[in-house]
């Protein structure tokens, strides 16, 4: 084979495959190499794909063959392929399927059943895989208990052998629900490849969007298409306010149709929304050994009704309570959604496991290109420490000197300038430290938000900001997830969690909403120059810049003359 | 003794550029190279291109007609042996009959492969060995002749009775008969036939496995003198004389003559080496690249630079520090054994002395291994250079030994030049070479082709898979399944501008993006690649290379050397999409922040409250003083010479220890001398690629004289004679023509 410089794919031996966005073909290389590649990251030029066995199970499972991967590869590609790519990519698919999970309709329960006896000998001798299993009904196929169907999914990926998960799934309780919402096309399709036209093969996985693109939308549509009554969990219980009132907004269905599960309610209806935090609230009277069942009494909602879905908010948050009793309910029909599948526990393949596959996702810069979400600049400013700050910091113990670089006075005459520059559009002044953001409050004169703050005194500064009536507000991380403050356009940054990825993408997010009038969404990181600060942002920024953000590096006095 | 050059007869130069192309080792003694070149006992201390009358002589030696032979191919090897087995001369006919596996083309073939390796004479019968010839091919097996001549008349003729012949009168004859009677069928049939069960076991082992040794046939040791056990089978078959017995290793073995008798009277029986073999399959296209050697190499270099490798106490590199070097690079240690080898012999690699221990005797200079000075002259060469050049060292080395596997280790100091090795690394190369292009051997029949093509050198057991080793390891053949040159490795047998046209254009264009990160495309020219070593982290190089520019590697770059403005200017020139303001705002930050703090070297200091004592001090030049500050200095003498050159200038310091205590000055140490290094060598060495065989065999001709072979009469049949004449009709045109020589003739000798 002979190099074909137009093609876009370069692939290569360690299984990653590199795509040139400005190739004639990248746009149907991408869409084909989607369906079997995780995208890794996505910068300005280059983006980065990753085949995985757990990559090449979900294509399996979504009916790619080896040999259509293979295509993909060979046809799209600048450079011959490497032959142990090719051979990996027959192995690993191949191992999709030998193993099924089918309903065993003489028990009513479920069987794991092969055409191999062998492999079923094989698994069944891995503990965790036996532990699971029931009596063996005949030499093809153990009985399995419906418990038991995430779990066994789970061991059987762990082993490499993925079982096809055949069993179905129960149908909740039915629910009329009209979108009046129209669905952008990204939105149609995500939920397109999510329902997979209601097949066994589709009904869970995970979808994932920028901030901004309208997850909830994409959620309501998924259950109008399932039409059956629907448990959403949600981060926090502003989000889930903000969930009922979506609902309430964009489809036909009353308020009194919906119930919110939190600490301040236990409404139970056919859409019920809760929080992660009343879900995982774990009884203190209870022992340290006790069930999942009796430790956190409130994760029996999962049980409390026939769900016909579950939707995850935010499924990179998800706490491993939930996780447990997701496993349990394998037979409902699961969604979960969020902007960055980046865990920074590692659990994505729980995720996978649980949940199920990835369904669709869109590169940020795409969505922006097409006017989804609003283009925005990053910049990061660099800010020198006082000298007397600064030898406090050379002085300070290791574990003091983040906060004393990320609160460093410097800062304050910058956020002046930026708000002054600003003046006009809503700003967000986002933080770590709260005596910083009061500090920060005072000198601006504006309002603050922080996890003391009260729910309501919380709802009445939102909406203010919202109507335009509060330019400038102060947030603590509060405000990184789900707030829905769609007319902020400038976000400035001034502290952060240590090096979190998604923190700053989420926080990103919160100016993403398209503007009215179209404008752009500035986003500023004040970062203290030389310091673990503008290490530690460096790291941060790593996800947004592999999400093509390139951001502008200004020295404070760039920013305050 | 017969004039060399006439031995040679006249050669054109096609036979000439045939013969060159087919024993490599010939061309390049031609061109002063080789284990030939260093053999040839005549010649000046540095080899030197020979020209055609060197040529000749070179062929006439024994060296040379040895690396002929070693060049034949099975059915070529056995066809000579055939001849030397039946005194030196072979008719057609008699050849025929004793190789019925081959086709009449297959022996036509044979033949002529012996002609056109100058092992025959073409003008005496169908096929006449040269004396020097047969004395350089061994039998398949070991003639009872040479052994009978020591046993006494009487024995013999006790012998044949034994086997039924008639007895002649001389010794000789009897010898004669005794050998005739062995290679007949019938009688050995006959002989065997009367052996006791015990003898007919043992021969039978012998025949079918070979010599063995006598405890290993369940005989009882051998004496070599006096008592025999005449009851024993060995004894029994030796009274026959069918076997020999080796006092010295106590060895049985069935004389060739027997296993020629039992085979019916033909040399090789039935089964005559036929050469044909499996016909080669194509390899995996691709586009021909750089094989990843050289990035092994570098890495290797690396990590000897961070960590310099112990050498042992003779002087070599040990196996330890070769496998610790391939752990920690997850490379094979003898891929790292063959890659020391070879850059040590380039002279990339040297030994450092860093120190002695003991007294007397038991003194003991401790030394590493460490890249030389050279690699920075390494580096600066292409890759299809540096690639060359290990091949072209490998191929021609004679202090590798990888013939029983590749070496994990390094002797530099092997005193005996490794011509078989050189020898069979021609003829594998050889082998590959003549493969059809894009095509290879199965790996399963690769050393059944091997040992058919080339039986003498490749046919020795563990060879073909040495080379293969070797052959990977340096990325001339495909890292796995069949085996056969890739078109990058059939190219750089030529030299580098071969390898350089056979590459793709190479790519300088790389894309440099806002997440830090360089991609570099696979087929990225060389020198993009290496520049981009020097500042930014290789993340992968799974085909395209991603590099990552990081504030750590970039100051390490900027330390060593580079600047913000060489970096950028370079990104700036090579990225297809410009330089994100954020890369380009880390590499000047890097660069501002360059020597804020510094570090150097000073062996004492001096430091007072006074800072006008202190200038003063410093005013003393032999003190060596430097000011840091007003009230530090630094010297870089030793504390005893700084007081010391104080001291002659009337300024009276006194010495402290760590904490500042003061100490007297008899307590004060003595200077240390620093540590010494080893010298790097001339330079590397310079390619030196033998001319294509047709342009050398054009250069030896040119000028050479040609002297027609001296005429015999036509009507002597009998080939040995004819041999024998013509040998004498040489010798006298030598004497004639040395003593022409010594009147002045224009000849060089």
């Amino acid at each position: 084979m002979v190099t074909a410089y137009d093609n876009p794919l370069i692939v290569q031996s360690d299984a990653s495959v590199l795509l040139e966005v400005a190739a004639p073909k990248a746009g149907d290389a991408r869409a084909a190499l989607a369906r079997f590649a995780e995208l890794e990251k996505s910068p300005e030029h280059v983006h980065t794909y990753r085949i995985t066995p757990l990559s090449l199970w979900n294509a399996a499972s979504a009916g790619v063959d080896a040999d259509d991967v293979a295509a993909t590869l060979v046809d799209y590609a600048k450079y011959p392929v490497p032959d142990g790519v090719l051979v990996d990519v027959r192995d690993q698919m191949a191992r999709y399927g030998r193993l099924r999970i089918v309903r065993d309709f003489d028990s009513g329960a479920l069987a794991l059943t092969t055409a191999e006896p062998a492999l079923l000998e094989e698994v069944a001798r891995d503990r965790d895989v036996a532990a699971l299993l029931g009596d063996r009904l005949d030499g093809n196929r153990y009985a399995l208990a419906l418990g038991d169907r995430g779990p066994l999914k789970q061991a059987l990926l762990r082993l490499g052998w993925p079982a096809a998960d055949e069993a179905g799934y129960v149908e909740g309780a039915a629910l009329d629900l009209k979108l009046r919402a129209t669905l952008r096309t990204y939105q149609s399709e995500a939920v397109a490849s999510w329902w997979a036209d209601g097949s066994a093969a589709g009904g869970n996985g995970v979808l994932v969007l920028p901030c901004g693109a309208g997850k909830t939308v994409i959620g309501l549509a998924a259950i109008a298409q399932a039409g059956a009554s629907v448990l959403v969990v949600a981060t926090s219980i502003l989000a889930a306010r903000q969930w009922i009132a979506e609902l309430c907004d964009k489809t036909d269905i009353g308020r009194e149709q919906v119930g919110e599960y939190s600490g301040e309610h236990k409404q139970i209806r056919s859409i019920t929304v809760a929080t992660y935090q009343v879900l995982t609230w774990r009884d203190p009277t209870a022992d340290d050994d006790a069930p999942l069942a009796e430790a956190h009494p409130h994760l029996a909602l999962f049980d409390a009704q026939r769900w016909g879905m579950v939707i995850y908010d935010e499924v990179h948050l998800l706490p491993a309570p939930v996780f447990r009793a997701t496993a349990q309910i394998q037979a409902v029909r699961r969604l979960g959604l969020t902007a960055t599948l980046v865990r920074e526990d590692g659990k994505e393949p729980d995720v996978f496991a649980l949940i199920g596959p990835k369904r669709y996702d869109a590169p940020w810069r795409d969505l922006e290109a097409q006017g989804w979400i609003a283009p925005a600049t990053c910049t990061e400013v660099r800010i020198g420490l006082p000298d007397d700050e600064r030898m406090g910091y050379a002085t300070a113990p290791e574990r003091q000197r983040y906060r004393l670089a990320a609160t460093t006075r410097a800062k304050l005459p910058v956020i002046e300038a930026l708000t002054a520059r600003h003046a006009g559009d809503r700003v967000l002044v986002i933080g770590q430290y709260l005596d910083q953001l009061s500090t920060i409050a005072e000198r601006l004169d504006a309002p603050v938000v922080t996890g003391r703050t009260s729910q309501a005194v919380r709802e009445e500064r939102f909406a203010a900001f919202r109507d335009g009536n509060l330019p400038v507000l102060v947030v603590s991380k509060v405000a990184n997830f789900s707030i829905d403050l769609p007319e902020a356009n400038v976000a400035i940054q001034v502290s952060g969690a240590f090096g979190s990825r998604q923190e700053e993408a989420q926080r990103l997010g919160r100016i993403l909403r398209p503007k009215a009038d179209g404008g752009q969404a500035s986003f500023y990181s004040l970062v203290a120059r030389e310091t673990v600060d503008q290490a530690f942002a460096a790291r941060r920024q790593r996800f947004l810049t592999e999400q093509g953000y390139a951001y502008t590096i200004l020295d404070a006095d760039q920013v305050t003359t | 003794m017969p004039n060399a050059q006439d031995i040679v007869p006249n050669l054109d130069a096609e036979t000439i550029a045939a013969l060159l192309a087919q024993v490599p080792c010939l061309a390049d003694a031609a061109v002063g190279r080789g284990p030939l070149a260093l053999s040839w006992p005549f010649g000046p201390q540095t080899p030197q291109p020979l020209d055609r009358d060197g040529f000749a002589r070179l062929l006439a030696t024994p060296a040379a007609t040895e690396f002929l032979v070693l060049s034949l191919d099975e059915p070529a090897l056995a066809l000579a042996q055939l001849a030397v087995w039946h005194g030196g001369s072979l008719t057609r006919a008699k050849a025929r009959q004793e190789a019925p596996t081959l086709d009449d083309d297959e022996l036509d073939r044979a033949a002529q492969t012996l002609h056109d390796r100058l092992l025959t004479d073409p003008d005496v019968g169908w096929l006449a060995l040269h004396p020097r010839a047969a004395a350089a091919i061994d039998l398949p097996g070991i003639p009872a002749a040479p052994a009978l001549r020591g046993v006494i008349t009487d024995v013999l003729a006790e012998k044949l009775h034994l086997l039924g012949r008639p007895v002649p009168a001389r010794k000789a004859d009897r010898i004669d008969a005794l050998v005739t009677a062995l290679r007949d069928p019938d009688t050995i049939q006959r002989a065997v036939d009367g052996l006791s069960p015990a003898a007919s076991r043992v021969l039978t082992v012998l025949l079918e496995h070979g010599p063995q040794r006598i405890e290993d046939l369940g005989e009882p040791h051998w004496p070599p003198y006096g008592h025999r056990y005449d009851d024993s089978a060995i004894a029994e078959l030796l009274d026959l004389s069918l076997v020999g017995v080796d006092h010295v290793d106590q060895l049985c073995l069935a004389w060739l003559d027997t296993i020629v008798g039992v085979r019916g009277g033909r040399l090789f029986g039935d089964a005559f080496p036929t050469g044909r073999h499996p016909s080669p399959i194509t390899l995996p296209g691709g586009q021909p690249s750089l094989p990843p050697v050289l990035e092994h190499l570098d890495a290797l270099l690396a990590h000897w630079r961070a960590r310099p490798a112990d050498a042992l106490s003779e002087g070599g590199l040990g196996v330890r520090p070769v496998r610790a070097a391939a752990k920690s690079l997850g490379l094979d240690g003898p891929q790292v054994g063959l890659l020391a080898t070879l850059a040590a012999e380039i002279g990339l690699l040297g030994q450092v002395e860093t120190g002695t221990s003991g007294r007397g005797r038991n003194r003991r200079t401790h030394r590493q291994w460490a890249p030389t000075a050279l690699v920075e002259q390494w580096n600066e060469r292409s890759a299809a250079w540096r690639w060359a050049s290990l091949v072209d060292t490998w191929r021609h080395s004679v202090q590798l030994s990888e013939l029983d596997g590749l070496p994990e280790r390094y002797e530099p100091y092997a005193m005996v030049a490794n011509a078989t090795a050189v020898a069979t690394r021609s003829a594998w190369l050889l082998l590959l070479a003549d493969l059809p292009d894009g095509h290879g051997i199965a790996e399963d029949d690769i050393t059944d082709v091997a040992a058919a093509r080339c039986a003498q050198v490749l046919g020795a057991p563990g060879r073909v898979a040495a080379m293969l080793e070797a052959s990977r390891a340096l990325g001339l053949v495909p890292p796995d399944g069949p085996v056969g040159l890739t078109v990058a490795g059939r190219a750089v047998l030529d030299g580098p501008d071969a390898v350089e046209a056979t590459l793709p254009a190479p790519d300088d264009e790389v894309v440099v993006q806002a997440d830090l990160t360089i991609v570099a495309p696979p087929d990225a020219a060389p020198d993009v690649t290496a520049a981009l070593a020097r500042w930014a982290e290789l993340e992968s190089a799974a085909g395209a290379r991603v590099y990552r520019l990081s504030e750590r590697r970039l100051a390490a770059a900027m330390a060593a050397g580079a600047d913000d403005d060489e970096i950028l200017g370079w990104l700036k020139e090579h990225s297809r999409v410009g330089v994100p303001q954020n890369v380009e705002y880390l590499i000047r930050d890097v660069a501002r922040r360059r020597g804020q703090v510094r570090a150097g070297t000073a062996t004492a200091y001096l430091r007072s409250d006074d800072a006008a004592l202190l200038t003063q001090a410093v005013g003393v030049r032999a003190a060596k003083l430097r000011l840091l500050a007003p009230t530090v200095a630094v010297s870089t003498l030793s504390r005893a010479r700084l007081l010391a050159a104080l001291a002659d200038a009337g300024v009276a310091a006194v010495a402290e220890d760590a904490d500042g205590a003061t100490i007297e000055s008899g307590a004060l140490e003595a200077d240390r001398v620093g540590w010494r290094t080893a010298g790097t060598g001339d330079g590397l060495p310079s390619l030196r690629p033998v001319p294509p065989p047709a342009e050398l065999a054009a250069r030896l001709t040119a000028g050479g004289r040609q002297q027609a072979l001296p005429t015999i009469d036509d009507d002597i049949d009998d080939p040995i004679e004819r041999l024998r004449r013509l040998q004498q009709a040489l010798d006298e045109r030598a004497e004639q023509q040395q003593g022409s020589a010594d009147d002045g003739d224009e000849t060089l000798w």
